[in-house]
């Protein structure tokens, strides 16, 4: 079992300005799980894109099974048996599993070739059933999957292919704990079955749990290998960042005793969503939201924001009530969403940074009647710059061409220039590297020592411990506990978070 | 690195350098073709398309299509002949450009309120239109306007055909509008993601209520300015106009998935349409060739901003 399932050796790459790899080497041994990491640029979806042939290296060798391949279209990837599951996967949302795992391969019977859809269930039925920690019937189709689910299809569709490696972009960006641990079964049948793993991820507790070995990118350049019991955290994240940085979280703000309770939501109901749900929020306080996906957190978010229509119950903001039947009305009442999608639902990612920074604040303050104060505008947007430090090379520049980073920090910006009084975060660290993680805590507390009330949700509960006053455990769409963080752990967390109704 | 530069140029240019392009030939094949007189004229048929072609591009930045613009054409110029005869100019107008832009807010309505996508509301606006259009002219021309009414459409200030100067008063009104106005950015924010822009507080179902209007509008002026050129509302006015005023859009290089564009490319690519028809004219290609070569150009010109693109 120790022979080298893929082996790069020298692959240089680079783009127009660029350098995106410096004669980066790494070995990866058979039924190995080899975790990737690296801040966002670093170089690891570039390597990753040119094993499977999405992107052809300018130098270089790649070896599979000891042999030299060559790998210049996603075609010859899949003849090597390496498959690459993408953070946005390939899957076609109005076909079902089995559809989406034959497609474009469909079997066949007969002369006339009509496709033999007994078969092609039959066989993702036992791909599925391997797959034994997640149950799903392959008729099911794609749109009505968790994307935890969907991130299971996508692992079928491999092992479909017979991919002895199997390539993993993030894939639990977008999961709970509770779905992450299932994956991690997962990856240790493929493991045991002699399957090799290579996995992308932000999240270094992941990296230790699930892998044997380490890969540090910085910069495009390979930093070192390492068996993960010979490495600490604390090395593997000097190392990416190439200095000396501990990872704690910033000191939390002090609450003012006399602080006004800003919003109230009594009992608030959604069939099918949530059901009861009521809490207060006072100024300056940061109350955290925890809960895996699916238990209500986010539509609670939307439901506040006028995006989502309430049942029953009553918002209550500095003790009226108040109806909020768009966003228009609750921004009018100070509320501010930082969605959890922000790409569907934050920004316009095909406009300029600009545009985008300054569009709810338009109708507020910075335009008169109908035309827009273009010196206003810039001069607004400059001071959000500032303050957040948004890195970007000038105002025009389209928003998706920023890292994830400073695009959420764009939407943050946007709704600091309305001046919320209450500011909902719905995982607002997805997906961001640990140096922008750190300044999204710093701006949370500042926003929360001006008196802003905020409310964080999140699904990583290190992060909610660390960052709020407050916390709040949704399950299955009711509130199941309220937890102090100073005397709580993650396990407290999550033992709420699954409790399930009793009836 | 200069590779890139020269995609640069034609992701920005090319629309313009095309235009140079076409000039340049057809005044190499035609001494008559690049003469002022020859020019006017060349403006004057384009602005047709241009009025057409400047509505059609709010409603494309705003991630819409309006099939309708023919027919919205041809009703209005229809009611405004029918009211001039009896009330005099004004009203007629008035009724004209009441008429398209309350049918293109009813369009909007209904692909706002009642969800149905633009593509078929306007399909069945286009065919409500048109009916309308034959209903009220019994499907005869109206004649007999006024004659004071020639001026919009054959009327001249100084040597420049009016068309021409009304082309550009539409031209600056809407780029102001679409550059320096909260409404303008709406625009583009809702063609760009008409979700993100919601939930950013932008009444998206106004914004694209107002686009379908404004096309609905400029349809009615359209219509008018034809039946003053012809002296006279004809019932099959505007046949076919909405896809040239969609090629104009298009040859302009506006996102047809909406959020991205400018203005001046749809001038342009009106006048490339403009000079299309004129040129072969001159060079007298049959009518018939015509057509294919129109579409042929379109083809390539829309593959040459595509490659600058990549």
């Amino acid at each position: 079992m120790n022979n080298l399932a893929l082996e790069f050796i020298n692959i240089s790459k680079s783009f127009p300005g660029v350098q995106a790899l410096k004669e980066v080497s790494i070995q990866i041994r058979q039924a190995e799980v080899h975790a990737i990491v690296g801040e966002n640029g670093a170089g690891k979806s570039t390597l990753m894109k040119i094993a499977v042939g999405e992107l052809i290296r300018d130098d270089g060798i790649i070896k599979v099974f000891d042999r030299k391949a060559q790998i210049n279209s996603p075609s010859d990837g899949y003849r090597h048996g390496i498959s690459l599951i993408h953070q946005e996967f390939s899957l076609v949302s109005g076909l079902d599993i089995a559809q989406n795992i034959f497609l474009g391969r469909e079997v066949t019977k007969g002369p006339l070739s009509f496709m033999d859809s007994n078969q092609m269930y039959e066989r993702t039925g036992k791909i599925l059933g391997s797959l034994k920690m997640f149950h799903m019937d392959s008729h099911i189709k794609i749109k009505d999957l968790t994307v935890a689910q969907r991130q299971v299809v996508e692992i079928a569709k491999a092992l479909s292919l017979n991919s002895k490696i199997i390539i993993m972009d993030e894939p639990t960006a977008a999961l709970t704990l509770e779905e992450t641990r299932r994956l991690f079964e997962v990856i240790r049948e493929l493991k045991d079955k002699g399957v090799t793993i290579i996995f992308i991820s932000h999240r270094l507790e992941e990296i230790f749990e699930i892998a044997d070995k380490v890969s540090i990118l910085r910069d495009g350049e390979l930093i070192l290998t390492e068996q993960v019991t010979k490495i600490d955290r604390k090395q593997v994240i000097n190392n990416m960042v190439g200095r000396s940085f501990e990872f704690v979280f910033p000191p939390k703000t002090k609450q003012k005793k006399e602080s006004k309770v800003i919003l109230e939501v009594k009992k608030i109901n959604k069939e099918r969503e949530f059901s009861d749900v009521s809490f207060q929020l006072k100024e300056g306080e940061i109350v955290g939201l925890a809960g895996l996906v699916g238990s209500g957190r986010s539509e609670v978010a939307l439901a506040l924001f006028g995006l989502n229509q309430l049942d029953s119950g009553g918002i209550y903001l500095h003790g009226e009530e108040v109806n909020i039947n768009s966003p228009f009305e609750a921004i009018k009442h100070g509320l501010a969403l930082l969605p959890e999608d922000r790409r569907e639902l934050g920004l316009i990612i095909i406009r300029s940074v600009l545009e985008n920074l300054t569009l709810p604040a338009l109708y507020w303050d910075i335009a008169r009647k109908y035309f827009i104060d273009l010196k206003k505008e810039l001069s607004f947007a400059g001071k959000v710059r500032k303050e957040l430090s948004i890195r970007f090379s000038s105002f025009s520049q389209k928003v998706e061409s920023l890292s994830g980073g400073n695009q959420q920090k764009v939407v943050v910006g946007k709704w600091l220039m309305t001046n919320p009084k209450i500011l909902i975060m719905d995982e607002p660290t997805r997906g961001i590297d640990v140096g922008a993680k750190l300044e999204i805590y710093n701006i949370v507390n500042s926003l929360a020592e001006k008196g802003i009330g905020i409310i964080f949700i999140s699904s990583e509960f290190s992060e909610i411990l660390g960052i709020t006053h407050r916390i709040l455990v949704m399950s299955e769409g009711r509130i199941t506990a309220e937890l102090d963080p100073k005397n709580s752990t993650e396990e407290d967390i999550l033992k709420f978070a699954t409790r399930k109704k009793v009836s | 690195m200069k590779n890139i530069n020269f995609k640069n140029i034609i992701r920005q240019y090319g629309i313009l350098i095309g235009l140079i392009g076409l000039i340049t030939v057809f005044s190499i094949l035609s001494e008559r073709f690049f003469t002022i007189s020859n020019m006017l004229i060349v403006m004057r048929q384009t602005s047709i398309v241009a009025f057409l072609g400047v509505g059609m591009t709010f409603v494309i930045l705003g991630a819409g299509i309006d099939l309708s613009v023919g027919s919205v054409l041809a009703f209005s110029g229809a009611v405004a002949a029918g009211v001039m005869q009896n009330e005099g100019i004004f009203l007629g107008i008035l009724a004209g450009l009441a008429v398209g832009t309350a049918l293109g807010a009813f369009s909007g309505l209904v692909i706002t309120k009642l969800k149905i996508p633009a593509f078929i509301a306007t399909l069945a606006m286009m065919a409500i239109a048109r009916g309308s259009t034959l209903v009220y002219t019994d499907g005869r021309p109206i004649t007999g306007l006024p004659s004071s009414f020639a001026f919009l459409g054959r009327g001249y200030i100084g040597n420049i055909p009016f068309p021409i100067i009304l082309m550009l008063i539409i031209f600056v009104l809407a780029y102001i509008i679409l550059k320096l106005t909260r409404f303008g950015r709406y625009v583009y924010a809702t063609g760009g993601n008409i979700n993100a822009a919601r939930a950013s507080g932008i009444k998206v179902n106004n914004i694209i209520i107002s686009n379908f209007a404004i096309s609905g509008f400029l349809s009615g002026l359209t219509g008018i300015i034809l039946a003053s050129r012809l002296n006279s509302a004809q019932p099959t006015a505007g046949m076919g106009y909405e896809l040239d005023a969609i090629a104009a859009v298009v040859l302009g290089g506006t996102n047809l998935f909406g959020g991205e564009g400018e203005l001046w490319g749809t001038l342009i690519g009106a006048f490339i349409m403009g000079i299309l028809n004129n040129g072969l004219n001159m060079l007298n290609v049959s009518s018939f060739y015509q057509q294919v070569v129109k579409g042929i150009v379109i083809l390539i010109a829309v593959t040459v901003a595509q490659s600058g693109k990549k």
